[in-house]
């Protein structure tokens, strides 16, 4: 039913199994590395000096698993307060969340927490959400243990990883994790739809058009 | 022939080694040998090795080409012995090989070409009534004395037939032997891509019509050095046409994915994409069509050369091939539906029930690929909305937003303009709410 093949396959194009397309936000207080994270799985690049983002910034990653492909469009948020209002709109129609903290200091762990305390209540309740504790280069400062982490991470139920975006530790990893999480069965009806599950017709509030992904 | 002593002067020929008789044939040495001294069976051998590397030199053949053609040989005979097919045993690829001896030997080639240049350069700079001199200070002239004919012809040398020497590599030849190289060609061939002004001037300071005589063997070089760079500069136009309309059908294809995908995601009802931006694909689509029309037509037209019987061939496979690819892909695109059109194919849907229920499911998976992926240039933001980085967080991030639609739009991620569009829509609505509380609240106040 859900497993389509696009429809019309050109003879020499690339035969694909399911291709389903996930919102993917990345949340996380200022300076802990998000935009470096993206930066690192979307381009495989690294900036010492990563200018502070504006907004939200958007990019998109395909990662063939098998043979589905599963396109991420990343809303990678600005971690500044003054941007905070601006959060809810991204995470809002999101199938996944990765929030990120700095290992080497306790607060943005914390502001971690607030982050997936505030997903649970607010956003989609099927969010696949994983904490990433960044900057694993810079193990010597350490503040926050991986244990504690780890402890808090399995209370809740998500995915956690350990990542380092300078050394490309773990950053594929965590995201195909949340791939391999994400439900891939399409459920839009329609022959030789594009299979884009979440789109639907006029008329469907942003949220439920959303939560129609991952019933 | 007299008996071999070490005293005597160095002997030549087919000689048995042990009792050092000139057989004059291999086969009658070898007869020979048989014959008179079979029985010391280790020196048959090496004779035997010793002739066949005397008949290799004779045919001067490369002892390697010489062992991988009869490999070769022995190779094929294989396959006429057995008529049944068989798989292949041992194999052993010799292309590294080849690529050493190749690579040897052009590097050597290299090497004395780029002396001959740096020679030839250096010559170029001399001028002046010492000019003859110098160019032997620089190049040393073969002494005359020895040669008595000329190397390449065999001609004897005498008051009419003059030795001259080669100003490149020194060596001896007669006037007929001779080649020319004329200054201006000679300029040309050391002119660096990036030739200073100095150098330029100097060399353009000699007397025009003036030429350097060269042997055969360094003219030689010097051109097929000449023919390397003009093959590498002027391509034939053929294959520079057709580079560009293989560019052109590799850049389609993905265009030909995409509008696919948009074609049905939009008559299956969907929102993902706008009819507009479908449109303007089909138009861009229509015009590579056109453009692979006219450089197949151009192909041809090209002139032919008449040495080339096959040129004409392969002018009409590529025109041919190019309608073909044009009617088969190009002009089956399904055309698009009307704003109405559209518009009940919607209503269609909607009216339709897409509830259907879905098990997640976690597959294991063995095989996993990452490609590059996408994002607008973020660099260019700052640049877009300079004015209102002060502003309220969420105009901004329209600003961005808008900015990110013109960019995937123009880069043809029509998927990623469906998002962004989403987004915007937020944005927007967003927008709306905060005015209006901030209304009411003046109200309130």
């Amino acid at each position: 039913m859900a497993n389509r093949t696009p429809a019309a396959q050109r003879p020499n194009g690339s035969t694909q199994g399911k291709i389903c397309q996930f919102k993917l936000v990345l949340l996380g207080e200022s300076a802990v590395g998000k935009s470096s994270l993206v930066l690192r799985f979307v381009k495989g690049q690294f900036h010492e000096y990563q200018e502070s983002t504006i907004g939200a910034a958007f990019l998109t990653q395909t990662v063939c698993l098998d043979d589905t492909t599963v396109k991420f469009e990343i809303w990678d948020t600005a971690g500044q307060e003054r941007y905070h209002s601006l959060a809810p709109m991204y995470y809002r129609g999101a199938q996944a969340a990765i929030v990120v903290y700095d290992i080497t200091n306790q607060d943005t762990f914390g502001r971690a927490k607030t982050w997936v305390k505030e997903l649970q209540r607010q956003a989609n309740p099927n969010i696949v959400i994983a904490l990433a504790g960044n900057k694993h280069d810079l193990m010597n400062k350490r503040m926050v243990e991986y244990e504690e982490a780890q402890a808090y991470a399995e209370e809740n139920g998500l995915l956690f990883m350990e990542t380092s975006a300078k050394t490309a530790m773990n950053v594929n990893d965590i995201f195909l994790a949340i791939a391999k999480k994400l439900p891939k069965n399409e459920q839009t009806a329609g022959p030789g739809g594009s299979g884009q599950g979440r789109r639907l017709v006029e008329g469907d509030t942003g949220a439920k058009t959303a939560g129609n992904c991952c019933k | 022939m007299a008996e071999w002593s070490p005293e005597s002067q160095i002997q030549e020929g087919f000689l048995c080694p042990v009792c050092y008789k000139d057989l004059r044939s291999p086969g009658n040495l070898l007869s020979h040998f048989v014959e008179l001294h079979s029985e010391e069976q280790d020196l048959l051998k090496s004779i035997k090795d010793l002739v066949g590397k005397a008949k290799k030199k004779i045919l001067k053949l490369d002892e390697n080409e010489l062992e991988s053609f009869k490999t070769e040989m022995s190779l094929q005979k294989i396959g006429i012995e057995y008529s049944e097919p068989q798989a292949p045993g041992q194999t052993r690829s010799m292309t590294e090989y080849f690529r050493n001896v190749r690579r040897e030997r052009l590097d050597h080639r290299t090497s004395e070409t780029n002396r001959l240049i740096i020679r030839l350069d250096k010559l170029l700079r001399i001028d002046g009534p010492d000019r003859k001199l110098r160019e032997q200070e620089l190049v040393v002239w073969l002494d005359g004395s020895t040669v008595s004919r000329c190397p390449s012809c065999t001609a004897s040398f005498n008051i009419t037939r003059r030795q001259h020497h080669c100003r490149l590599c020194g060596s001896i030849m007669c006037n007929s032997c001779s080649y020319f190289l004329p200054y201006e060609i000679a300029k040309t061939i050391v002119a660096p891509v990036y030739s200073d002004t100095n150098k330029a001037n100097a060399i353009a300071s000699k007397a025009e019509g003036d030429t350097l005589r060269l042997c055969a063997h360094c003219m030689n070089m010097l051109d097929s050095r000449n023919q390397a760079q003009m093959l590498q500069v002027n391509q034939p136009v053929i294959c520079q046409l057709y580079m560009r309309l293989q560019k052109i059908k590799n850049d389609l294809q993905p265009s030909l994915e995409l509008y696919d995908k948009m074609y049905n995601s939009m008559m299956s009802g969907e929102q993902t994409f706008r009819l507009q931006d479908v449109q303007s694909l089909r138009s861009s689509i229509a015009q590579q069509a056109e453009i692979l029309d006219a450089i197949s037509k151009r192909i041809i037209s090209v002139p032919l050369n008449p040495e080339q019987p096959k040129a004409i061939l392969l002018q009409n496979s590529i025109r041919r091939a190019t309608t073909q690819y044009i009617k088969e892909y190009l002009l089956v695109l399904p055309i698009l539906p009307s704003a109405e059109e559209l518009y009940r194919i919607r209503q269609e849907r909607l009216t339709r029930n897409v509830s259907t229920s879905t098990h997640p499911t976690v597959s294991a998976v063995k095989k996993i690929a990452v490609t590059t992926g996408w994002s607008p240039d973020n660099l260019s933001i700052e640049n877009v909305i300079p004015e209102i980085s002060d502003e309220d967080p969420l105009m901004q991030q329209i600003a961005i937003v808008r900015n990110y639609i013109k960019q995937a739009r123009s880069a043809n991620r029509f998927e990623e303009v469906a998002s962004l569009e989403e987004n915007l829509e937020f944005l927007k609505k967003a927008y709306r709410e905060q005015q209006l509380a901030f209304k009411n609240d003046k109200v309130a106040v």
